[in-house]
């Protein structure tokens, strides 16, 4: 998930020196019902731990946003040998570690699926105990699940939440089936667009399609890396600051134009203009701006087998759906993730899907303005629910039938 | 619920009028009373929006509001005795006149030409035909929250008339049971702090109840197209397709108690038939295929009977076998005791081995099959054989090879593929057509396409689009 648009959030900084006291935590979204647990009083609410290629969001379930959206980076401090000391290693998350030019980055998280479990626990580890300052023991943690995630990665997530974070319970939900509850349904087309990668997921009655899914890697990150490519004229590997300004840039300038055609027989100078940067630099751009975003309408032909574009993918999608249940997918068809935040996104969209998917198809595009947090919230939703409670994955029964019990039962 | 549901059902179809008009007319008066007259109106309602699918809402409004009227009038302390008789006659009546404003049927003014209780009965025995594509289009829950606010009474007509036009053919207990939780979740979602939040919790918990009414209705209208037999027969062709490995043993008792139950289940006034019937049926589909195609075992690790039921249902058809051609039966087969198990083998064969939808195989066995079978009540039942076998069998090849070509494409390509493909056959085919000829052919033809050439197409509409396509190899 990429985070994009005209608002920012702000990572947050892992380095926090003042202490302060756990608030008591109060959900709004709360049923009055006994959440997660059979032991007695321990009743403690789940955290939801979504987890992108660009970012880690993460908060209490039931609530309407996450507490914590974090970079999904991890920085590593070669070990310093001195003649005084021992060997040192030192470890930072999200900003923290982009901050350090000095240090050695990991991305636990590649094109959507978790490639270093190592890293990937440290950060959750980090902020469950140091930022939420909750005991592992006590919450139940809900992950969500990327389409096409080997069967292989959700055993091993199960194993490093039970046997690394002493995790009481935990399920595992699918990222596609959260974006459909965080709009108060439980059937339609997502469209996800990240940072890492693209899916379109058609979702009936709470379940994947899975014949329908389509996926393409392409998404924010490229985007920025094209963005860079064009504005800088380099096919060098790019600085990691530069890059930093090519993503602020294409967040608060770049759009998707409705005819791009048209935009692009426009004469340059139309689209020239000089924008100033943090450092004080002036920097010229013109067509990028809408030339970056249009990648993900019509990718270039090394992104994917048959280099669909969105509104194709959809259609692709569809086609493998029964007939009968195609109506529900048109009628729903959501727009989630960072990168479906461009200004002129949903129209074209739009557009271009009633264009394929011709007159008699009753096409509704739902884009809400928290889309980009929209698996989080689905997941903040679900664990919250009553009927939920019965649905958690139980240490006992872990240690009882092994990792696999997370194929049988969060399906 | 259940007694008003058969009362109802009764003055709907016209039972009331043929009986002891006093008794039912207490009946009706009684239950008015014990249900009050909100929901004997919601009733009445849906009974006449699935009756009338092809009406307005006006239409149907119009007469629930007669019919409720006459009710409340009648059952009234102190109402005339002759009260039902009269009010029924005058809205007979009020149905005869040029601008009624009650649904309208092209067999009304037959029924006017009848005077007194034959004009009744013949009345109430109109009905239109079921919707076979339903078209009810689920609002927004912002765009749902909004027209409840403005008129709630009025929202909960529309959505009693929509969904029970398009959904008419589910069993009437469950399309009651589902209407009024999809009522109760708006009413309560709608004036919720987190509607969000509530609608997905609501959607959740009805899952089952939404997903159990909307496939019965899908199996009860393939049902009530087809008949007993038919159904059981394109039942039959459906499995062969979908699991060309499997033997007829292991096919044929699923197409039979999957009919069987729907010939119980489509017109039962019990709330719990189909909810008890379709979960005994999956365990013996999962019994019978699941170790003989991979796709079948998948199903049967669906978590609940509803799931296992849908994956089987939609599953598309597999490849078709490449085996021997098979033979037509012969008189032998079919003219002695035998000519039951002789047509199913014969179906079962041609069917794991033939790539053509369903709702053509169907109409075409269905032709040969039967003019076969009328050789048996001829004289020399041998000599008629050798003669129409022959033709059957050219009538036959004729007809897949047709159906073949009008669906050429289609399962495997995306729609704008398949059009693609097409456009570019028909150009092939007819080279001085000119673009417009070009594109409305290509419009027909894939509308045509997207809704009879898969696997459960629905067989009343089908039918009769392909004898238009077909007329001349009918003929031949």
């Amino acid at each position: 998930m990429d985070v994009n648009g005209p608002k920012r959030w702000e990572p947050h900084r892992s380095l926090d020196l003042n202490p302060r006291s756990t608030p008591v935590y109060k959900s709004p979204l709360q049923e009055p019902c006994g959440v997660f647990g059979n032991k007695g009083t321990t009743k403690m609410s789940g955290v939801v731990i979504d987890m992108g290629t660009g970012i880690c969001k993460m908060g209490f379930a039931g609530q309407t946003r996450p507490t914590y959206i974090v970079r999904n980076i991890v920085g590593c401090q070669p070990k310093r040998r001195t003649t005084m000391e021992q060997p040192k290693m030192e470890m930072f998350i999200g900003e923290a570690a982009h901050a350090r030019p000095e240090l050695t980055l990991m991305h636990p998280v590649r094109n959507g699926i978790v490639v270093d479990w190592e890293a990937a626990e440290f950060i959750w580890r980090h902020i469950l105990e140091n930022d939420l300052r909750l005991d592992t023991q006590d919450h139940p943690l809900l992950f969500t699940d990327p389409p096409f995630n080997p069967a292989s990665n959700r055993e091993k997530l199960v194993e490093v939440a039970f046997e690394s974070l002493h995790s009481p319970a935990i399920y595992v939900a699918s990222q596609s089936v959260l974006s459909v509850y965080a709009n108060g349904r439980v059937n339609g087309l997502v469209v996800d667009t990240g940072h890492g990668v693209s899916y379109t997921v058609p979702v009936f009655q709470g379940y994947n399609l899975p014949s329908g899914i389509q996926r393409m890697d392409l998404a924010g990150h490229y985007l920025t890396k094209f963005l860079a490519e064009k504005i800088l004229r380099s096919s060098f590997a790019v600085k990691k600051e530069d890059m930093d300004t090519m993503e602020n840039i294409k967040q608060q300038y770049c759009y998707v134009a409705l005819d791009f055609q048209k935009e692009q027989g426009r004469p340059d100078e139309k689209f020239r203009r000089c924008l100033k940067l943090p450092d004080g630099q002036m920097i010229t751009v013109g067509k990028e701006l809408f030339q970056c975003p249009e990648l993900l309408f019509h990718p270039p032909d090394t992104s994917g087998p048959s280099s669909l574009g969105l509104p194709s993918m959809v259609e692709h999608s569809l086609s493998t759906v029964p007939q009968e249940l195609r109506a529900d997918m048109e009628q729903n068809v959501l727009l989630c993730g960072g990168s479906s935040l461009f200004t002129g996104f949903e129209g074209r969209f739009k557009t271009e899907l009633l264009r394929r998917l011709g007159p008699e198809a009753h096409v509704v595009v739902v884009a809400q303005a928290n889309r980009n947090l929209s698996v989080w919230i689905g997941g903040s939703i679900l664990a919250s629910l009553c009927a939920f409670q019965t649905r958690w994955v139980l240490r006992e029964q872990y240690e009882e039938h092994g990792p696999d019990i997370v194929l049988r039962k969060c399906s | 619920m259940k007694r008003v549901l058969v009362l109802l059902l009764a003055l709907a179809f016209g039972h009331a009028l043929e009986r002891g008009r006093d008794y039912e007319k207490d009946k009706v008066c009684q239950e008015l009373s014990t249900l009050g007259k909100d929901d004997f109106r919601s009733l009445s309602l849906i009974l006449y929006s699935r009756k009338f699918p092809s009406s307005t809402f006006e239409q149907v409004s119009q007469l629930v509001k007669e019919v409720v009227s006459l009710t409340e009038e009648c059952c009234a302390e102190g109402a005339d005795p002759n009260c039902y008789d009269t009010r029924t006659s005058e809205l007979s009546i009020k149905s005869c006149e040029s601008d009624a404003p009650f649904p309208v049927h092209p067999g009304t003014s037959e029924c006017c030409t009848k005077e007194g209780l034959e004009r009744k009965l013949c009345m109430a025995a109109l009905s239109h035909q079921p919707q076979e594509f339903p078209a009810y289009v689920e609002p927004t829950n912002d765009e749902i929250c909004e027209a409840f606010r403005k008129d709630p009474k009025g929202f909960a007509d529309q959505f009693l008339f929509e969904y029970s036009s398009n959904y008419g053919q589910a069993p009437l207990p469950l399309l009651v049971g589902y209407t009024k939780s999809y009522l109760s979740m708006v009413g309560s979602c709608c004036t919720s702090a987190k509607p969000t939040v509530c609608f997905l919790k609501e959607r959740l918990q009805m899952k089952q109840l939404l997903l159990l009414t909307t496939m019965s209705n899908r199996v009860c209208s393939q049902y009530a197209a087809y008949g007993k037999e038919k159904s059981r027969m394109s039942h039959l062709i459906k499995l062969a397709q979908k699991v060309p490995t499997a033997n007829l043993e292991d096919v044929l008792p699923l197409a039979e108690d999957l009919t069987e139950i729907l010939s119980r289940c489509c017109k039962s006034t019990s709330e719990d038939c189909m909810a008890r019937e379709l979960p005994e049926h999956t365990l013996k589909i999962c019994g019978n295929l699941s170790k003989k195609n991979s796709k079948f075992e998948e199903c049967c690790y669906e978590t609940t009977p509803m799931g296992i039921f849908m994956c089987s249902y939609f599953m598309p058809t597999a490849e078709p076998l490449q085996l021997p051609a098979i033979k037509l039966p012969t008189s032998k087969d079919l003219c002695g005791q035998s000519a039951t198990q002789a047509m199913d083998q014969y179906t079962f064969e041609l069917s794991r081995r033939t790539q053509v939808p369903e709702v053509f195989l169907s109409k075409v066995l269905d032709t040969t099959l039967k003019t076969l079978r009328e050789c048996c009540d001829t004289q020399d039942s041998v000599s008629c054989f050798s003669t129409q076998s022959p033709l059957m069998k050219r009538q036959l090849t004729s007809f897949i090879e047709k159906g073949q070509e009008m669906c050429a494409d289609y399962s495997e390509n995306t729609f704008t593929e398949y059009k693609k493909k097409l456009a570019e056959r028909l150009r092939t085919k007819m080279p001085n057509a000119s673009p417009e000829e070009l594109a409305d052919m290509v419009a027909k033809h894939s509308d045509f396409a997207s809704k009879c050439c898969s696997i459960n197409s629905p067989p009343r509409y089908c039918s009769s689009q392909i004898d238009a396509e077909m007329r001349d190899i009918l003929q031949s």
